[in-house]
C-alpha cells in the first residue's frame, strides 16, 4: 500500500543505456496503440496513503467527497485514509514513506522545519485557527487578563493538540500577560475538567468542540486567539519534499482531486453530510453536520480560492514562533511551503 | 365527408379559428408587454436597491467621518495612543471617548452595534463602545489597513470571533496636522441591509432580492428563510453573469430550481452582485389566466357553434335528402308520379319545386317516346314482312328461272347429240353459244343465291385462328405447281371473333383474287397482314397482280361490277360484294388501293367488340 518510486543508481544506469533498444521497440508500439486507443492498457493508479489529524469526522469532508465522488479515481488515483495521530507523528509517518499526505497545523510544519525535517505544506484547508478559549458565561472572564490567577486546561499532554498550547502561550506572551500567574492543566478532549470547574477556563476548537459544548445548552464568554494577534491557519495539507521533487505530477493530482471535494463540501455542506457518515460509521449526525457549517468560514474566507495561502501569513506565523522562541533555529520559511500546486490548479493570481 | 359535417366543420372552422388567431395575438402581445413591464420592474427595484445600498453605507460612512473630526475625539484617542495604559490620564480618555464619543454611535440612535478607536500602529482596540472588545487586535483586518489612509468600507464578511456576517466602516483619526492619530471602525448593523434587501417593492409575493458575494455565496438571506448568508453557495444563470460584471435580465431556474425571472446588477464598489428575481409562474399569472379564460371561451364557442352548424345543416340537408330519395325513386323504380313536395321559400324549395315539374315533363316526353318506339317497331316489322316477300319471291325467281335453263341446256345438248348430222357446223356452233350462254346464266343464278342467302342465314361466332385460316384457304386455292411460282407470305394474325364459314368465304374470295389477277406475272408475289387498332383489327391482302384503277375503286365491291374483261380473268363480280357483306353483317369495313399493273390491296377491319 506505500507508495514507492526510488531507483538506486545501479538500476538507473541500465535504464539508461537500455533506453535508446527500448524507445525503438516502444515507440511503434505506441504509435500503434495511439490508432487502436481501445486496446489502450490502462495504468495502474498510483497508491497514496493521507493520514488524517484526528478521528473520521466532518473536519476532513472534502476528502471523504473527493473519494466518494470519484474525483481521486478520474485522478487514478487510489486513497487510503489512516484515523488520527499526533501531529509530529504525522510528520514522522510522511518523512519516512509511512503516509504520503497528511493533515497538520501550521505550527508543526514550521516546527519540524526547523528540526530539518523534510515535509512541506502544499495548501491551507483551514485558512483561519478555530482555537478559541471558553469559560462559562456567569464568570467574568471576558478577555485573557481576566485569565490570571484562574486555572486553563490546555496543556498538550498527548502531543496531537500542540496548536491549544503554543497559540495560548503565544496570546499571553503577545498581551504581557505573566503565564505563571495562570494554572495550566492538560487539555481534556472531552472537557471533564471544564464541566468539573477543575478548569476556569478550557482551549477548544469552534468547530468541534464548542458545538459540542452549545449542544449541552452552556452558556459561554468566547475568547479568540485572533482578537490578539495570533492569526494562524490550521489544517493544512503536507507531505514530503522528496514526493514533491520526484513526483510532482502525482502530488498535484491528489490537490486537485481533494480541493475539487472541499469546493464541493463548502458548495452545499449538507451534500457532504452521508460521505462523513460512512466514515465515521454514522455516529452523531446532528454534531457532524453543525461541525460543517460550523467550519464554511474557515475553509471559505471569502477572500481566495479554497486552499490559499499567502508568504505575508507565513511569514507572520514563522516570525510570532520565532519571536518567542518556539523554534528550533531560525530557517527560510519559504522551505515550510510550496504555492507550487496551488498556481497549477488555480493560476498564479490569487483572487 | 358528406355535406352536414362539411357544412358543420366550416361553421366551427369560422367561428373559431379567428377567435384563436385574435386570442393567440392578444396572448402574445399581452405576454410580451407584461413581460416588458416586469423586466423594466426588476431592472428598476435593481437600481433602487443599489442606490439604497450606497446611501445605507455612505450614511454610516458619513457618521464615521463627522465623528472622527471631532476635536475631543481627536484629542482624547491622542492621549491613549501617546500615554502609557498605566497613566491615569489614559483611563480618563478612555472613558470620556467611550461614553461621550462612541456609546452614543451605538444603535438604536447611532445605527452602529459597535464603535472602536484603533491604535494606528499595533492594530489594538483602545476604546470601544463594547469594553470587551479592548484590547484585542485588528492588525490584520483589512479595514484596519485601508482606514489607515481613507474611509474604507470592508463587505459583507464572517467574522469567526463574533460567529455572525458583519461589514466594517472604518476612516483615520488624524489630528490638525493631518498626521495620523488613531483608526475609527464602526460595526454595520445589517438588519438595515436586510430590511433594504427584503423590503418588496411591488406587489408580487415571489420577489426577492438578495447579494451574492465574488465567491457564489449568498450574502443576504434570499427570501424569508434562513441558513444562506455566507453559508451556501448559489451558481444560477443570472447569479454568473452579474459576478462576470454585467447588467441585465434572463430566464433562468434560481436557487429552488424554480423558472424565474431575474435581473442582475454588479456593484463593483462592494465586489458584489445584486440579483432581483420574481417567479416566471406569478409574472405571468394574468396571461396565463387571461389564456385559460380563452380557452374556456373558445370550447364553449366551439360547442355552440357546432350544435348551430348541425342544425343549419340539417335544415339544408333535409330537403337534398328528399331529392335524393325522389331521384332514386325515379331513376330506379320509374316512379313518376313522385313528388318532393315542399313549401320553402328558399333556392332549395325552389329546386324541389322545379325537380317536381322536372318529373311531370319527363312523364310526358315518356309516354311520347313509347309511341314512337311502338311505330317504330311497326313500320319494322312491315319492312321485315316486305322484305322477306321480296327475298322469297327473288329466290323463287331464280329457283324458277334454273328449270327454263335446264331445258335450254339439255334440249340444245339433245340437238347437238341426237341431230348432229342434221345441224350444218353454224347450227352446232349456235348450239354450243347456247348452251354456253345457259350455263353462264346458270352461275350468275347460284352466285346471286348465295348472295340473297347471305343476308338471310344467322351467324354463328366464334374464336377464330385467322393465320391457320389463311395458310389453309391458300393451299386448298393452289396447286403445288402453281405454289412455285408464288411467293406467299403470311404475317402473324391477330385472331379474331365472327363466323368461321363466311370469314372463310371472305378469305377465299380475296386470295383467289390475288392468284387469280397475278397469275400472269413471272413471279407472283401475294402478302397477308394483319394488325390491332384501338378498336378493331385490321387484316389486309396485297398482291403485285395487274391492278386497277383507282377512279374505279367505287365500283369495285358492287355486284356483277367488273374492272376487267372476261376474257382475260374469268369471274362474274359477285366475290367482292360478298366479301363487303359479310365485312359488314360482322360490323366491319372494307376499302381498297391499287394501281393499274402494280398491284392491289384489300383491307378488311373487324371490331374488337366481336360480331354486330
Amino acid at each position: 500500500m506505500e507508495y514507492k518510486n526510488h531507483l538506486r543508481p545501479g538500476e538507473r544506469r541500465i535504464y539508461i543505456r537500455l533506453l535508446p533498444v527500448l524507445s525503438l521497440i516502444v515507440l511503434p508500439a505506441v504509435l500503434l496503440l495511439n490508432c487502436q486507443c481501445q486496446f489502450k492498457p490502462e495504468q495502474p493508479p498510483d497508491e497514496v496513503i493521507l493520514q488524517l489529524k484526528g478521528r473520521h469526522q466532518a473536519q476532513f469532508a472534502g476528502f471523504y467527497l473527493a473519494q466518494e465522488k470519484g474525483y481521486y479515481s478520474q485522478e487514478n488515483i487510489k486513497v487510503t485514509f489512516l484515523e488520527g495521530e499526533k501531529d509530529l507523528a504525522i510528520v514522522q509517518r510522511i518523512v519516512y514513506d509511512k503516509a504520503d499526505f497528511g493533515v497538520i497545523a501550521p505550527e508543526s510544519v514550521l516546527m519540524a522545519r526547523s528540526q530539518d525535517q523534510p515535509v512541506t505544506a502544499i495548501a491551507a484547508i483551514y485558512r483561519q485557527s478555530p482555537i478559541v478559549y471558553v469559560a462559562l458565561f456567569d464568570s467574568g472572564i471576558l478577555r485573557p487578563r481576566d485569565f490570571l490567577g484562574k486555572t486553563v486546561a490546555t496543556l498538550d499532554a498527548s502531543g496531537s493538540q500542540q496548536d491549544l498550547q503554543l497559540q495560548y502561550y503565544i496570546m499571553m506572551k503577545r498581551l504581557g500577560l505573566d503565564i505563571s500567574k495562570t494554572k495550566l492543566i492538560a487539555w481534556d478532549p472531552i472537557f471533564t475538567t471544564f464541566y468539573g470547574h477543575e478548569a476556569d477556563i478550557t482551549s477548544c476548537y469552534s468547530n468541534t468542540g464548542l458545538i459540542e459544548m452549545r449542544q449541552k445548552g452552556l452558556m459561554l464568554n468566547l475568547i479568540w486567539p485572533s482578537d490578539y494577534g495570533v492569526y494562524f491557519y490550521s489544517d493544512l495539507v503536507v507531505t514530503r519534499e522528496s514526493l514533491i521533487k520526484e513526483n510532482p505530477g502525482l502530488v498535484a493530482r491528489f490537490l486537485r482531486a481533494t480541493l475539487r471535494g472541499w469546493q464541493d463540501a463548502v458548495e452545499d455542506y449538507e451534500q457532504a453530510i452521508p460521505a462523513v457518515l460512512k466514515y465515521n460509521k454514522g455516529k452523531d449526525p446532528q454534531l457532524q453536520a453543525a461541525i460543517l457549517e460550523a467550519q464554511l468560514p474557515l475553509v471559505h474566507t471569502g477572500d481566495d480560492y479554497i486552499g490559499w495561502m499567502k508568504p505575508d501569513d507565513w511569514e507572520a506565523m514563522y516570525q510570532i514562533l520565532l519571536d518567542y522562541d518556539l523554534l528550533a533555529k531560525p530557517f527560510d520559511v519559504n522551505l515550510a511551503y510550496t504555492m507550487q500546486f496551488l498556481y497549477q490548479i488555480y493560476g498564479s493570481e490569487g483572487k | 365527408m358528406n355535406v352536414r359535417s362539411r357544412i358543420t366543420l366550416l361553421f366551427v372552422l369560422l367561428a373559431v379559428v379567428p377567435v384563436v388567431v385574435v386570442g393567440f395575438l392578444a396572448y402574445y402581445t399581452g405576454r410580451q408587454s407584461i413581460e416588458q413591464v416586469e423586466i423594466n420592474h426588476l431592472v428598476s427595484t435593481n437600481l433602487m436597491k443599489s442606490s439604497e445600498l450606497t446611501r445605507w453605507i455612505e450614511a454610516y460612512q458619513q457618521r464615521m467621518e463627522e465623528l472622527a473630526q471631532r476635536p475631543l475625539l481627536i484629542q482624547y484617542s491622542a492621549t491613549m495612543v501617546d500615554f502609557d495604559p498605566a497613566d491615569p490620564v489614559y483611563d480618563v480618555s478612555r472613558l470620556a471617548l467611550e461614553e461621550d464619543h462612541l456609546k452614543p454611535r451605538i444603535k438604536p440612535r447611532g445605527g452602529f452595534t459597535e464603535v472602536s478607536v484603533i491604535s494606528p500602529d499595533k492594530g489594538i482596540i483602545l476604546a470601544s463602545s463594547d469594553e470587551i472588545q479592548e484590547g484585542k487586535y485588528y492588525a490584520n483586518q483589512r479595514f484596519f489597513a485601508e482606514g489607515k489612509t481613507h474611509t474604507y468600507t470592508q463587505g459583507v464578511f464572517y467574522s469567526i470571533p463574533l460567529q455572525q456576517t458583519t461589514m466594517m466602516v472604518s476612516t483615520p483619526i488624524n489630528d490638525r496636522r493631518e498626521m495620523l492619530v488613531a483608526v475609527l471602525a464602526g460595526r454595520l448593523d445589517l438588519r438595515g441591509l436586510s430590511t433594504i434587501m427584503s423590503a418588496q417593492s411591488g406587489l408580487s409575493r415571489s420577489e426577492k432580492t438578495y447579494l451574492v458575494n465574488k465567491s457564489n455565496f449568498f450574502v443576504t438571506e434570499p427570501y424569508s428563510g434562513e441558513g444562506y448568508a455566507l453559508k451556501k453557495t448559489v451558481r444560477t444563470e443570472g447569479v454568473q453573469a452579474g459576478l462576470s460584471g454585467n447588467d441585465g435580465v434572463a430566464f433562468y431556474n434560481d436557487y429552488r430550481n424554480i423558472p424565474v425571472i431575474g435581473a442582475y446588477k454588479w456593484l463593483p464598489e462592494y465586489n458584489m452582485c445584486l440579483i432581483t428575481e420574481v417567479d416566471q409562474s406569478e409574472a405571468f399569472a394574468p396571461i396565463n389566466s387571461m389564456a385559460m379564460t380563452m380557452l374556456s371561451i373558445i370550447s364553449i364557442l366551439a360547442l355552440i357553434v357546432l350544435a348551430a352548424g348541425f342544425f343549419l345543416a340539417r335544415t339544408i340537408t333535409q330537403p337534398l335528402a328528399r331529392l335524393v330519395a325522389g331521384a332514386a325513386e325515379i331513376g330506379r323504380h320509374g316512379h313518376l308520379d313522385f313528388k318532393v313536395g315542399t313549401e320553402d321559400k328558399d333556392e332549395i324549395g325552389e329546386l324541389s319545386r322545379a325537380f317536381d315539374r322536372m318529373a311531370t315533363e319527363l312523364k310526358m316526353t315518356t309516354v311520347s317516346i313509347d309511341e314512337l318506339e311502338r311505330r317504330i317497331h311497326e313500320r319494322t316489322a312491315q319492312l321485315e314482312a316486305a322484305n322477306r316477300e321480296l327475298e322469297a319471291f327473288s329466290y323463287s325467281v331464280s329457283h324458277d328461272l334454273r328449270a327454263p335453263l335446264r331445258a335450254i341446256d339439255g334440249y340444245t345438248r339433245i340437238l347437238l347429240e341426237d341431230y348432229q348430222q342434221l345441224l350444218d357446223d353454224e347450227g352446232k356452233r349456235i348450239c354450243s353459244v347456247i348452251s354456253e350462254g345457259a350455263h353462264k346464266m346458270s352461275d350468275l343464278i347460284d352466285d346471286l343465291l348465295t348472295f340473297s342467302r347471305l343476308g338471310r342465314s344467322a351467324l354463328n361466332p366464334s374464336s377464330i385462328d385467322m393465320e391457320a385460316m389463311v395458310n389453309a384457304v391458300f393451299l386448298e386455292l393452289t396447286t403445288a405447281q402453281s405454289r412455285k411460282r408464288i411467293d406467299f407470305q403470311v404475317d402473324p394474325l391477330p385472331p379474331a371473333m365472327g363466323d368461321p364459314a363466311l370469314l372463310r368465304q371472305v378469305w377465299v374470295n380475296l386470295l383467289s383474287n390475288s392468284v387469280k389477277f397475278s397469275r400472269k406475272k413471272k413471279r407472283a408475289v401475294i402478302r397477308v397482314r394483319g394488325e390491332k387498332a384501338e378498336n378493331e383489327t385490321i387484316y389486309s391482302v396485297q398482291d403485285n397482280g395487274v391492278g386497277f384503277d383507282m377512279q374505279y375503286v367505287h365500283k369495285l365491291f358492287g355486284v356483277f361490277q367488273r374492272l376487267h374483261s372476261v376474257k382475260d380473268f374469268e369471274g362474274n363480280g359477285v366475290g367482292l360484294a360478298l366479301v363487303q357483306r359479310v365485312i359488314y353483317r360482322h360490323g366491319g369495313r372494307v376499302r381498297a388501293e391499287g394501281e393499274t399493273g402494280n398491284g392491289a390491296t384489300f383491307y378488311f377491319t373487324l371490331p374488337h367488340q366481336g360480331v354486330i
